[in-house]
């Protein structure tokens, strides 16, 4: 049975980031093809260009009521 | 500004209906919680930053279009990796993929002394997303998607199983023959 995980993206991110500091280039060793991936995953930063760019594609879009949601990441 | 709760989207209901701010709310925290995963996904399905780029945007801007039609029967990352499932083998299908391999070629990696057991070892880690790039392109297209899917730990193997049409025992069956063959592939990239 695959162990389910309860972190969010952010606290994978911080622990990505604190585990980072501590390799650096040292020599690394992965149990398993997953858990490699795994690793390969939290190490690979999702550009923010994205995010912008929805911004823009979602409010060409009729809006959803409300305050809307790239306010609400961006904190705008 | 509101806090992005660290309670799982996928262990949460969901709205059958759209309501006022809750579905800008939720797509906030979809995109939070899950774009990492979905890029990761493209990234290595497409071989291509830029187009993973440009796949990751599309699939969430599906997301968002069809928000108000999912009705909590998957969780919501299996909801997404079906989007970007399908996108993905979309975009491939357009680009006539030259670099797939035919199951023929699976006799190679049986017949290769593959050690799967042992420990994947890699001296330098930075220039380790380029060498497990280069592997997952030598693998048949189905192994790669179940090795990506099956590293997620928020799925199980049985919606692994759902999102690649299969039974979840089929998908155990074919995660050796996966990792075997990746491991030749990632010993060859050094």
């Amino acid at each position: 049975m695959k162990r389910q995980t309860k972190l969010t993206q952010q606290e994978q991110e911080q622990l990505a980031a604190a585990q980072q500091q501590t390799q650096s280039s040292s020599p690394r060793e992965f149990a398993s093809v997953e858990e490699m991936l795994r690793h390969d995953a939290l190490h690979t930063p999702v550009p923010p260009t994205i995010a912008h760019r929805l911004e823009e594609s979602t409010s060409q879009l009729p809006p959803p009521p409300g305050r809307a949601w790239w306010r609400r990441f961006f904190g705008g | 500004m509101n806090t992005i709760v660290s309670e799982p989207l996928a262990e949460r209901e969901c709205p059958d209906a759209p309501q006022a701010g809750l579905k800008s709310s939720v797509f906030a925290e979809l995109y939070t919680e899950h774009s990492r995963a979905i890029y990761y996904l493209c990234l290595r399905l497409l071989s291509d930053p830029e187009k993973a780029e440009d796949a990751t945007h599309d699939v969430f801007l599906k997301a968002f279009r069809k928000m108000h039609q999912f009705r909590g029967e998957s969780s919501w990352r299996t909801w997404l990796y079906r989007i970007a499932i399908n996108h993905c083998r979309n975009l491939q299908a357009a680009w006539h993929d030259r670099h797939m391999l035919s199951n023929a070629d699976d006799a190679v990696w049986e017949n290769t002394a593959a050690t799967t057991d042992s420990p994947l070892r890699v001296l330098e880690t930075k220039e380790l997303g380029e060498r497990i790039q280069k592997a997952l392109d030598g693998l048949p297209p189905e192994y790669r998607l179940l090795l990506l899917l099956v590293a997620d730990e928020q799925l199980s193997y049985e919606q692994v199983g759902a999102l690649t049409e299969q039974s979840a025992d089929a998908v155990r069956g074919k995660l050796h023959r996966a990792r075997k063959t990746f491991a030749v592939l990632f010993q060859q990239t050094a």
